[in-house]
């Protein structure tokens, strides 16, 4: 029986996939965006869910200022722009709503995250951000180069060619975008690091503790928690400009509040409080994804599962579900992740 | 018999009375639903003007040329985004109006005619005569509202009722409401509940919503909250639940967006200055029956008066020999099963489809963060606004705009007064 | 005691002035929907001293606390902290001040050792801003002293040994202690105690008190709130006594103990019992 199961399965396909997508850009920007993520639920015990919004400000941020051709077309001074979008939008959750209690905030981010993306979408903005139909090329107007073409292209170092072994193989394009968003993903998560090791961080873990401790030994736990959400926003902005130097377009459908929880899944699979909780969250987040995806998929196309219970067009939606069920589990069963501390893990934040 | 039993039954019955007041129209497409527009400037006409319309995936789906009346009209194959573009040619002097566009994205939530109108301006006369808002156009807006405000109202009741016993936000909320009207379809085609049958359709998936709360509470929420997982802990588990079911009814349903079979697409009826589908009227005042009914089933059984002591204070309620638990899995089958209804009236005015919970999770939040979290009559009170604020907005502002103001409102209420309009500031220490 | 002041030399008087007060209090009124939790015309809380807040349930001393420190805003009312007027500053202003609180139910940082508990008490450090946060050598001669300081106390209050611990381990008397000695990180010039004996094992009660007599000696003014009447018999310099959030009386212990209105107001209600009974 088993034998014959794995008769239709191809095991180095499966592995070679999941495998592949766990190191591929789409999990360094899960990793970016988890590490961000990180600082403001796992050290400061804020209940971020429009983490999307930074993301979509950073991708939105760079993509406008460089088709719009402001700042002379620079690419860099574009991502700086999305960076500086990313601070604003910081200043605009926080500076209203951090006195807010948790599960308040939780539906206050939520919701300025739709506010945003619905902005994006209007028609009124179509000069700006494409309104419904996003920005497919990031060029800029004036010059008309693009974006991503500058990226993998013009600034890559790497020669021509396929590069890798078995079926972990990339072009060079992709394995460049790759070395960028680790590259990113390392940085930041060394910040967080020399973050949380610091004096600051431990004023930071207090206010997760306790805010009114923080506050009677002359905290200003207001300040922290800003620096914390503009830190922590400004890291999720780059997730969303590596996300737009890989796919070389923005559109709204990417920043749906599903991303957002995406993100959660994959810091709290990773385990939130921990330094490299988001960046081994988003590996095995993905490895497990594509692993049972693909899975499933053989096992349809072999036959073992019938078309009444899952149709070969479906698989995608398995993605969701998978999503769901391990945010679920986890909290339930393992709230402190693969890496967490068990004692750092308990939520009780108010 | 029990007075909850009681309670129940008398839920049950205004839910059955509502239901059978159905109108068993299933009057056939009186003419194709279209992209209409006229292209004209102030009072002028312009004819053969090209109007071209794209779906989202940028394909061509029609393309024709205004009349000599100015008039255009192109079919619309089928629910999703589309951009209406004018191609042109313009006459002499005639420009598309600063600050507007000569593309124009329309969502289809709904197959019926639309229309699409370019704003233009002639070079002479730079201030066009704008159509006047007429008190009928803004009163017909209101009742749309008010509409909207019912269903979103008894969808929102369950959530504000279990955050009310338990503390937690459900996210999974909407798409039990999804759940409700899917269900229904499922029965109306499956089982044939189609026309007069349909009631009962109706009355089985409220039930079988009831049965899912029960579930939900019994199987997930209660041990977890026996096992002393906090709230939000169990709002993060919720999350996921909201996704499982969510893609589960993707899966199962399917991606198209269905309609109930037992009411296309209705001519409007005239009531003074009011224009609406017929079935509207019936989903209006059947949604008030059973807001009626909740409000008496909380003020005059004892399962209500339990509830609303539970919600107050759960200790007290404890000791003065309320059933917390029991209590507590009473609100779940009860809003639940609330929750199916409003989703199969929000069904039958617009579609039925898997993204519904998702839809209107945010309006939702907005209806009972509004009124209060935690009170039946502030999720009440808060959705017939947020139904009112969003649907009188699109007098003036874009369509695309509306669901901002519901937003907008969910910001403000939360960050200006958090324990909503019927909330009360916390209690005394 | 205080070798500053001859405690009877103060007049034992509602608002009585005293020759170097702390902390002065005036016309601080606070309601809770139409309940006045707090109504005070004036009080002097003398520097150097033991002063004690008693009162039954109710009689809005941590309310007054709260109101102090500012965790919770009066409708009216002014109060001067050591010549600055800190009315209305923000909580963690006041504490920066040198007036730090602790509260009835412990708020120890559960998920963070008791070391970092401790560290985390020291005011004024340089690691704790954003810009020097990532250059440890900011900021490493300071943290150095302030380990130095939170070991220092940790060996006074007992708790060297749990060091390295979770806060959470800890029992309930001994996150009193570590709330006290991590108030004292800032080295304040006044410590509020909101009930520090509450909940505490009879064993350590004897201890706390004599730390607390020790920081007295130290220089620090103490305030506190206390149900246990003996308790504050035998360590308090000057009781304040509330009810219904208004001051009965204040003096000397003695003094407070033959008050006719303190004695009508606790034996002509069942909270003398309850006082009895603690």
């Amino acid at each position: 029986m088993i034998m014959n199961l794995l008769a239709g399965i191809d095991i180095s396909k499966l592995l070679g996939l999941a495998l592949r997508t766990s190191i591929g850009v789409q999990s360094a920007v899960f990793a970016l965006a988890a590490v961000g993520l990180n600082l403001h639920y796992g050290y400061t015990g804020l209940l971020n869910f429009g983490v999307v919004a930074f993301m979509a400000a950073g991708a939105y941020g760079m993509a406008i200022f460089f088709t719009q051709g402001w700042l002379g077309g620079s690419i860099l001074l574009a991502i700086a722009a999305g960076l500086v979008f990313a601070v604003g939008i910081a200043l605009s959750i926080g500076l209203p709503s951090l006195r807010l209690r948790a599960d308040y905030l939780a539906i206050t981010t939520i919701a300025i995250a739709e506010v945003l993306r619905i902005s994006f979408r209007s028609q009124r903005l179509l000069d700006l951000t494409g309104g419904p139909f996003g920005l497919p090329s990031i060029e800029d107007r004036n010059a008309e180069v693009s974006f991503s073409e500058i990226i993998t292209v013009d600034w890559n170092p790497i020669n021509d060619g396929i590069y890798g072994f078995w079926r972990l193989r990339f072009d060079e394009q992709t394995l460049w975008v790759m070395i960028l968003g680790w590259t990113l993903v390392l940085l930041s998560t060394l910040l967080i690091w020399g973050l949380m090791r610091s004096p600051w961080g431990r004023v930071i873990k207090a206010i997760r503790e306790d805010e009114d401790a923080a506050r009677a030994l002359g905290k200003n736990v207001f300040s922290y928690k800003l620096q914390s959400l503009i830190i922590g926003g400004m890291i999720a902005s780059l997730a969303g400009v590596t996300r737009a130097m890989n796919t070389g377009f923005v559109e709204t459908q990417q920043f749906k509040p599903q991303t957002t929880f995406f993100i959660w899944t994959v810091l709290i699979l990773g385990g939130a409080a921990s330094i490299w909780g988001p960046v081994i969250g988003a590996m095995a987040f993905w490895f497990i994804i594509i692993f049972v995806e693909e899975l499933l998929r053989q096992m349809v196309d072999s036959g073992w599962v019938p078309e009444a219970v899952l149709a070969s067009n479906d698989i995608a939606s398995v993605r969701m579900i998978m999503m769901g069920v391990m945010l679920g589990v986890l909290m339930i069963w393992r709230p402190q992740g693969l890496v967490g501390k068990k004692e750092e893990a308990q939520i009780d934040v108010r | 018999m029990t007075k909850k039993v009681k309670g129940m039954l008398i839920f049950a019955l205004a839910a059955f009375c509502a239901s059978v007041a159905f109108p068993f129209v299933a009057s056939a497409l009186d003419n194709e639903a279209a992209f209409r527009g006229t292209v004209r400037v102030g009072r002028e006409v312009i004819p053969d003007v090209t109007i071209t319309i794209l779906d989202d995936a940028g394909k061509e789906i029609g393309s024709t040329a205004s009349g000599e009346d100015g008039k255009w009209e192109i079919p619309i194959p089928s629910i999703g985004e589309y951009s209406v573009q004018l191609i042109g040619p313009l006459p002499e002097g005639v420009t598309v109006k600063e600050g507007a566009a000569s593309e124009v994205a329309v969502l289809v939530e709904e197959i019926r005619t639309t229309s699409v109108g370019f704003q233009l301006e002639t070079s002479e006369q730079k201030n066009i005569l704008e159509i006047p808002p007429t008190w009928e156009r803004l009163l017909n807006r209101m009742v749309s509202g008010l509409k909207v405000g019912l269903l979103v109202a008894l969808a929102s009741i369950g959530l504000s009722l279990i955050f009310g016993v338990t503390g937690l936000v459900n996210f999974a909320h909407s798409e039990m409401v999804a759940f409700g009207a899917v269900i229904a379809l499922v029965l109306e085609s499956s089982m044939g509940l189609t026309g007069g049958l349909f009631p009962i359709a109706v009355i089985l998936a409220v039930v079988i919503g009831g049965f899912l709360g029960l579930f939900l509470e019994k199987g997930i929420f209660g041990p977890l909250r026996r096992k002393k997982m906090t709230n939000i802990s169990l709002m993060v588990v919720s999350i996921g639940l909201a996704f499982l079911m969510r893609y589960l009814m993707l899966i199962y349903h399917g991606a198209e967006p269905k309609t109930y079979t037992s009411f296309k697409i209705q001519t409007g009826v005239s009531l003074g200055p009011i224009e609406l589908p017929p079935k509207d009227y019936y989903i209006i005042s059947i949604a008030f029956v059973a807001l009626v009914a909740v409000g008496i089933l909380l003020q005059r059984t004892r399962l209500g008066t339990s509830m609303r002591a539970v919600s107050d204070n759960p200790a007290l309620a404890e000791s003065s020999g309320i059933d917390v638990n029991r209590t507590i899995m009473w609100v779940w089958i009860f809003g639940s099963a609330l929750a199916g209804m409003g989703g199969i009236m929000i069904g039958l005015t617009q579609v039925v489809e898997w993204q519904m919970g998702e839809k209107i999770l945010l309006l939702i939040f907005a209806a009972v963060t509004l009124g209060g979290l935690g009170t039946a009559y502030g999720a009440m009170v808060g959705g017939i606004a947020i139904g009112l604020a969003s649907e009188t907005s699109t007098f003036w502002l874009d369509n695309d705009l509306k669901f901002l103001i519901a937003l907008a409102v969910l910001i403000v209420i939360l960050l200006v007064r958090p324990q909503g309009i019927l909330g009360i500031r916390e209690r005394l220490g | 005691m205080s070798d500053s002041a001859p405690l009877n030399s103060f007049p034992a008087e509602i608002g009585s002035s005293k020759p170097d007060p702390i902390l002065t209090v005036d016309d601080m009124v606070r309601t809770f929907g139409g309940l006045r939790a707090v109504d005070i015309n004036h009080l002097e809380v003398q520097r150097g001293i033991i002063t004690a807040f008693i009162g039954p349930n109710g009689a809005g001393k941590t309310t007054l606390f709260n109101l102090i420190t500012g965790f919770d805003k009066p409708d009216s009312g002014s109060w001067v902290f050591d010549d600055a007027s800190i009315g209305g500053k923000a909580p963690h202003i006041i504490a920066q001040a040198g007036m730090v609180r602790t509260f009835q139910l412990t708020k120890s940082l559960a998920k963070m050792t008791v070391l970092d508990n401790m560290l985390l008490g020291a005011s004024n450090q340089r690691g704790e801003r954003l810009r020097y946060a990532l250059v440890p050598t900011q900021w490493k001669k300071q943290e150095r002293q302030v380990l130095e300081k939170a070991e220092d106390l940790l060996d006074r209050f007992n708790l060297a040994h749990m060091r390295d611990e979770y806060a959470a381990t800890l029992s309930g008397g001994q996150r009193k202690l570590l709330e006290m000695a991590r108030a004292l990180m800032s080295e304040p010039r006044l410590i509020l105690l909101d009930e520090p004996m509450a909940g505490v094992n009879p064993a350590l009660v004897e201890s706390l008190l004599q730390h607390i007599e020790n920081l007295r000696d130290e220089g620090v003014s103490v305030l506190f709130i206390e149900h246990d009447m003996d308790v504050i018999m035998g360590i308090s310099d000057w009781i304040v006594v509330l009810a219904e959030g208004r001051i009965i009386a204040e003096g000397t212990p003695s003094e407070v103990s033959k008050n006719p209105a303190v004695i009508d107001a606790y034996l002509g209600s069942s909270i003398a019992e309850e006082l009895k009974d603690v």
